[in-house]
């Protein structure tokens, strides 16, 4: 049969009419078996074979032979003609990978076989149909590799299992004759194909396409256990058995290669899916979760089809399983990118948080990604970038709510230490004073390009959650302390910052312009009254992956789904609903804070007590506790180790102003102290007054601000000043009936003497009391006043710290104190021989001018000036530098 | 521990300023006329202590001693509301109740006189206090009490507490007019004597200068002297300022004197105000600002003392200390001490450093102002000789007339010669020409000339 059915068709389509068809005929035919379909009422038939038609005429079959070719006829023709001729063969047209036109010429065959009954598939003794064999092989391979690719309907008994047997012998009905040449052919077939696979094929590795689109549905649901796909090392591949009738099997394997693509990718995602357990981070439990529902949605949707073909009440082949799965393949590929990028990447040795960034740096970028592709399919309601979009979210939100509890509440809940901040082990308690500097490090490098979204309000996080922090800790400690007052922490807003997140992007997203008014949404709102806007928008998002078969359109599934209005591109959106929301815990917990140091911890008094003391605010205090201790050295060149008496001397010049004390006590640091026995040396003279220092202790949390490097730089300030003070107070204090005595001793030489004497002491004071002013007004006072200012607009801790820092800063800057350059190393060096000439002015004063000689004075004269114009040059060089200007008026002053 | 200053009123202008004086500070710090604080008087930053104490009952009583040899200005102030304020024991009114009939010497005689019993007021109020200070005296150089007894007390304070410092505010007469004494010069320049040699530091009130602002810039045809006194207590309480409302620097006297006054002698100091209102709220078109007001104070109208009508192109300043009240920047007194050197409004000794100090204050929260800054000039200006030399001359006119010596011989110190009176003007014509060569580089040398 077989070989006189080869030597019929070759010998027609060489010689016969075949070569000559014409193009409108065999389209008349076509149509006039559409109209047939019709009114067998079977429109879709209709609607199919003309698309097949149309497809197949206008692709190519070869390089040579181009659209509406005679090829192409001719082959239309052959085709026409053979189903007229309907033998009892069974073939499954395969379909090219090139889109090659599908003949729909079985549903003859359907509609003959409709109701019969076929045998099973275990007694196969009838198919041993030669022209069940492949002849198409031979074909192709004479035909220049063309594939005459009928179809025909696989009609098998519906299989109640999912299970497969490696068997799958196919009911042959042998109905069609496709080819000629294989009714007149076979043993020419076995000539021409191997004996193996003949036996290979005689021992029913026939598979019908019905099977084939089962395997495939299995195949992608998950199962190892398949006859076509082998199951090896994770991997599927398509195995070398089972042939399909009609389908040459390099297409078959071409068009099956997508799927055993798609069916590796979620072989992996399921592998993941049942790794992920509850030990593994927040992050990855989410996005497992959410996976999981699309997979969920994606079994049904398998499910749904598996039925379809079960029924085979539609036509259904191969290619329209891919094709309705492709949107599914779409996102599955979308998926394995993911999978590729994120967790493919995660070795052993990664920590939590390094995988959970970078798995959320994925999923953003695919977002992204997706947003940017404009996407023009029929369905604007789901595309990728829905799911995508929903996987996103649902991924961030343990993420969201972990920095949610940081900035409320102040507690990090991080079990599985996947966030991107974490503690430093160091500052793990809250009141060491180097907490707020240190204690948060990021756990993840490169925050700026694995979390964008993120990265901009990163700052407001930290440092909202580090005052939430120090909150409850304080919290904590008046629960200790038993104080009743617990601090208000009133909360504008109890909702979770991830559901304002969400409605808020969602309502970005898909909003658009909230005045619009469709009537769609008319009807929704009519329809679901108690439904808001927002929750509309969620439920878009939820629903994706709920609803059934993506095929099977319902009629209000429009309602569900709702396109995006992108009105910007998504990262904009995403900052713009995340910012405001972070902005606003983290101001709240800020300004909470700040309200705790000023008004619990009386953060403004200590600083106010700080500045007054070691800065001299309370002029008349210190001038008083200055005054004192300059008496005393007055008589004594040493003074006593002993602080007690400083103290009676500091609470007594407390006393005038305020009746408690704030704190301050005087204590004695000796370490740089010379111990002579004798006279202190003359350069030494002026540091008499070092060792005195005030010690203001300052607690948690105060010490945040008012640090020891503050500290210590308001110390030196204060040992600086009482310097000037005392050099001040030595002049000052110098009285002119001293060397004025009597008017009746009075010489000439005595009065020249005394007269050079006021003089210069009025040069000296004149000098020493305008760099103490400087000091005082123009430095101390004034950066006071931006200090305060400061302090008045600061809206968070650090703030407040930098505020503090630079007003300490610029005060030791202006006062040269600093001897970072050279020049101010000259005008600390000039201050203190100034300094110390007036202490040594002083004494000579005391001598009484009858001990003064001339030479003397005139020595003390020379020096003075020299140092004074020279301090003057020094100045006025700093102050042309730019940077103080200030010290211009100084300079002018000195000079 | 305190700086306590107490106040010294001596005579019938001395107790009128003083007056007016303790009723702008009990103004300015919320006490009411009879002692008691104000209720809304809470501020506790001022320092009331240099002034006032508190009796056990808690009212405040000003360190002040009121002494008058006639009962007419002394009983108007107990007659008035603030009777109850002061400290009865501290006032002393001559058993006589004659006055000193405008005489120098019969005030300074009656000084001698009632020496103990002032002292024991004077002791008990020193030792009163922790840690005094000095003393303040208001007087005039004119009348009799004030110029005769104000001397005498001077002399006699500085050897009982040398250490002390001792401020004067002293009124200087009128010259335009002729007043109705006529031996103001006499009494004038033995007062110098006694105020260039035993006081620390004098500030000069003039009454011409006085006067004439009081016409000119307070539109007031013929000023009274309550006005003027008000204008006097003004300059009084701005002068304190920084005492009583501590800062960061000027927190004692010494502090704001020492730097005024560069030898012994040259401590005659001058003032000068800004704003001036009277009690009609005057509307003003200023702007109040720190170098505004520094530049107002140089200014020759606004001192006030009158240095005669010629230009003085040649005297100078050496040295000025600006005390400025009110809402200010700190950071503006650098830049207007910049624009004053850089514009030299100010002219300034050659033989020595160009002084000027600024001392910034507060105001009292309780007296409403018009004006956001107001500022006080305390200025050594060598001018101020012209005013010494006026009263040389007017001194010189009547010495050689001999004319009115005779109620000065009257008293003992003048009972065999007018040694004292040559010798006072000896003294002050020494002051005059050393504030002269002060003016001049050769200042240095001073020395040099026979004294």
């Amino acid at each position: 049969n077989y070989e006189s059915c080869l030597e019929y068709s070759m010998s027609n389509i060489k010689y016969h009419r075949f070569l000559e068809a014409d193009g409108h005929k065999i389209e008349r035919q076509i149509s006039g078996l559409q109209d047939k379909f019709m009114i067998y009422s079977q429109p879709q038939k209709a609607q199919r074979l003309g698309e097949m038609f149309l497809q197949f005429v206008n692709n190519d079959i070869t390089e040579n032979s181009l659209a509406k070719s005679q090829v192409h006829f001719s082959l239309l023709s052959i085709i026409l003609h053979l189903s007229h001729h309907p033998i009892d063969k069974v073939y499954v047209k395969p379909k090219r990978k090139i889109l090659q036109e599908e003949q729909d010429s079985f549903n003859w065959g359907e509609f003959l076989l409709e109701g019969e009954d076929q045998p099973t598939w275990s007694s196969s003794s009838e198919e041993s149909d030669p022209e069940d064999f492949r002849p198409d092989e031979a074909e192709r391979k004479s035909l220049s590799g063309v594939n005459i690719n009928p179809v025909l309907k696989v009609i098998c008994p519906k299989h109640e299992t999912k299970t497969q047997e490696i068997n799958l012998p196919t009911a042959v009905t042998p109905y069609w004759n496709i080819n000629k040449q294989e009714y007149e052919v076979p043993k020419d077939f076995e000539r021409l194909c191997s004996l193996k696979s003949y036996k290979a094929v005689t021992n029913s590795d026939q598979l019908k396409e019905m099977h084939v689109l089962r395997e495939i549905i299995w195949l992608l649901s998950g199962h190892d256990n398949l006859f076509i796909f082998q199951y090896k090392e994770g991997f599927y591949s398509i195995s070398d058995c089972g042939d399909l009738t009609h389908i040459t099997k390099t297409s078959v394997k071409n068009s099956l290669e997508i799927f055993v693509e798609h069916a590796n990718s979620l072989k992996l995602i399921r592998l993941f899916l049942n790794s992920v357990e509850a030990q593994v981070c927040l992050t990855y439990q989410a996005f497992a979760a959410s996976l999981r529902s699309y997979i969920q949605w994606f079994d049904s949707d398998l499910l749904a089809l598996e039925s379809k073909v079960k029924s085979q009440e539609e036509i259904f082949l191969i290619c329209d399983i891919s094709k309705s799965l492709q949107f599914h393949f779409q996102v599955i590929s979308l998926l394995r990118e993911i999978y590729d990028s994120s967790l493919k990447m995660d070795q052993a040795t990664d920590t939590n948080a390094v995988k959970a960034s970078r798995l959320l740096s994925t999923l953003y970028s695919a977002v992204i990604t997706e947003s940017m592709v404009n996407n023009t399919g029929a369905d604007q309601g789901r595309t990728c970038l829905h799911v995508v979009l929903k996987l996103w979210l649902q991924s961030i939100k343990p993420y969201l709510d972990i920095c949610d509890g940081w900035i409320s509440s102040g507690t990090l809940n991080d079990r599985y230490n996947e966030w991107l901040l974490c503690h430093a082990e160091s500052f793990s308690d809250c009141r060491n004073a180097k907490f707020w500097k240190n204690a948060v490090l990021p756990a993840v490098q490169s925050i700026s390009t694995s979390l964008p979204w993120l990265d901009s309000v990163l700052g407001m996080i930290v440092i909202g959650g580090k005052s939430m922090e120090i909150i409850q800790t304080l919290n904590m400690l008046n629960r200790e302390i038993g104080v009743n007052g617990k601090i208000n922490l009133h909360q504008p807003s109890r909702q979770k910052l991830f559901e304002q997140f969400e409605n808020k992007f969602l309502s970005l997203v898909f909003g658009g312009n909230y005045n619009q008014v469709n009537p769609k949404e008319q009807k929704m709102k009519s329809l679901s009254n108690e439904q808001t806007e927002n929750e509309i928008f969620k439920n878009s998002l939820k629903l994706l992956f709920s609803t059934d078969c993506f095929t099977v359109r319902k009629e209000n599934s429009s309602k569900y789904y709702q396109g995006f209005v992108l009105k910007s591109p998504i990262p904009v959106l995403i900052k713009e609903s995340i910012s405001p929301l972070v902005q606003e815990k983290c101001e709240h917990a800020s300004s909470m804070l700040l309200e705790v140091f000023k008004t619990r911890f009386g953060l403004s008094t200590s600083l106010e007590v700080f500045h007054n003391f070691y800065l001299m605010g309370w002029g008349d205090v210190m001038h008083v506790f200055a005054t004192e201790i300059f008496k005393l050295l007055q008589h004594q060149t040493t003074l006593n180790d002993d602080p007690v008496s400083f103290n009676i001397i500091l609470q007594e010049a407390m006393a005038i102003r305020c009746s408690q004390s704030p704190g301050v006590f005087v204590s004695m640091n000796m370490d740089g102290q010379e111990q002579n026995t004798g006279l202190l040396g003359i350069h030494q003279l002026i540091h008499a007054t070092d060792f005195i220092e005030l010690q203001c202790p300052v607690e948690w949390p105060v010490n945040i601000v008012i640090t020891e490097q503050s500290m210590m730089t308001y110390k030196r300030l204060f040992s600086y000043l009482m310097r000037i003070k005392r050099a001040v107070f030595c002049l000052e204090q110098l009285n002119f009936c001293t060397i004025y005595e009597n008017e009746e001793k009075i010489s000439t030489e005595s009065n020249i003497k005394c007269h050079r004497l006021s003089l210069l002491r009025h040069k000296m004071l004149h000098l020493l009391q305008q760099w103490y002013s400087y000091i005082m007004t123009s430095v101390i006072q004034s950066e006071k006043h931006v200090f305060l200012i400061a302090m008045e607009e600061a809206q968070s801790l650090d703030d407040i710290i930098a505020a503090h820092e630079r007003f300490l800063s610029r005060v030791c800057l202006h006062c040269l104190i600093d001897e970072t350059t050279q020049a101010e190393k000259l005008v600390q060096g000039t201050m203190k021989k100034i300094l110390t000439f007036s202490i040594t002015f002083h004494m000579l004063w005391s001598l009484g001018v009858d001990n003064v000689s001339f030479d003397l004075i005139s020595k003390h004269e020379s020096d003075f000036n020299e140092c004074s114009v020279f301090l003057g040059r020094i100045l006025r060089t700093i102050a042309n530098r730019g940077s103080i200007p200030r010290l211009n008026a100084l300079a002018y002053s000195i000079l | 521990m305190p700086r306590e200053i107490v106040t010294l009123q001596i005579g019938q202008c001395g107790n009128q300023i003083g007056f007016e004086y303790w009723k702008q500070l009990c103004e300015e710090h919320g006490i009411r006329p009879d002692g008691i604080l104000q209720d809304f008087a809470n501020d506790g930053t001022d320092r009331k202590d240099v002034f006032f104490y508190q009796a056990d009952d808690d009212h405040y009583i000003p360190r002040a001693v009121l002494i008058d040899l006639e009962p007419r200005v002394v009983n108007s102030i107990k007659n008035s509301e603030y009777s109850n304020l002061y400290n009865p024991e501290n006032i002393y009114l001559s058993d006589h109740g004659g006055g000193a009939g405008n005489n120098w010497a019969a005030g300074f005689h009656a000084g001698e006189k009632i020496h103990e019993e002032l002292f024991d007021i004077i002791d008990r109020e020193a030792d009163g206090s922790d840690n005094l200070e000095g003393f303040m005296l208001c007087h005039s150089t004119a009348g009799g009490t004030g110029s005769g007894l104000g001397s005498y007390m001077l002399e006699r304070l500085n050897d009982r507490y040398p250490k002390k410092l001792i401020q004067t505010y002293s009124v200087f007469p009128n010259q335009d007019e002729v007043s109705d004494v006529v031996v103001q010069p006499y009494n004038t320049m033995l007062t110098l004597k006694r105020l260039t040699l035993h006081a620390d530091a004098t500030v000069v009130l003039d009454n011409t200068a006085l006067n004439t602002i009081a016409t000119e810039r307070l539109h007031i045809q013929n000023p009274s002297f309550s006005q003027i006194n008000k204008m006097v207590s003004t300059i009084m309480s701005a002068s304190t300022a920084t005492l009583r409302y501590p800062g960061y620097m000027n927190n004692d006297l010494i502090g704001l004197v020492a730097s005024l006054i560069p030898t012994p002698r040259l401590h005659f100091l001058m003032t000068g105000y800004t704003p001036l209102v009277t009690d009609q709220a005057l509307t003003s078109v200023r702007k109040t600002t720190v170098l505004d007001v520094m530049r107002r104070l140089l200014q020759p109208k606004n001192m006030m003392v009158f240095t005669g009508r010629q230009r003085m192109n040649q005297h100078c300043f050496i040295s000025i200390l600006n005390i400025i009240q009110g809402e200010i920047d700190p950071t503006q007194v650098h830049k207007s001490l910049q624009r004053i050197r850089e514009r030299k409004l100010a002219q300034f000794i050659p033989w020595g450093p160009a002084s000027i100090q600024v001392a910034l204050s507060r105001k009292s929260p309780y007296v409403p102002s018009a004006h956001r800054v107001s500022g006080l000039m305390l200025a050594n200006h060598t001018s101020i000789s012209a005013l010494f030399k006026r009263a040389s001359r007017q001194f010189d006119k009547l010495r050689k007339r001999e004319a009115f010596l005779e109620q000065f011989r009257k008293e003992d110190m003048f009972a065999e010669n007018l040694d004292e009176m040559d010798a006072s003007r000896e003294i002050v014509q020494q002051l005059t020409d050393e504030y002269e060569a002060a003016a001049t580089p050769d200042y240095l040398t001073w020395g040099e000339k026979a004294s």
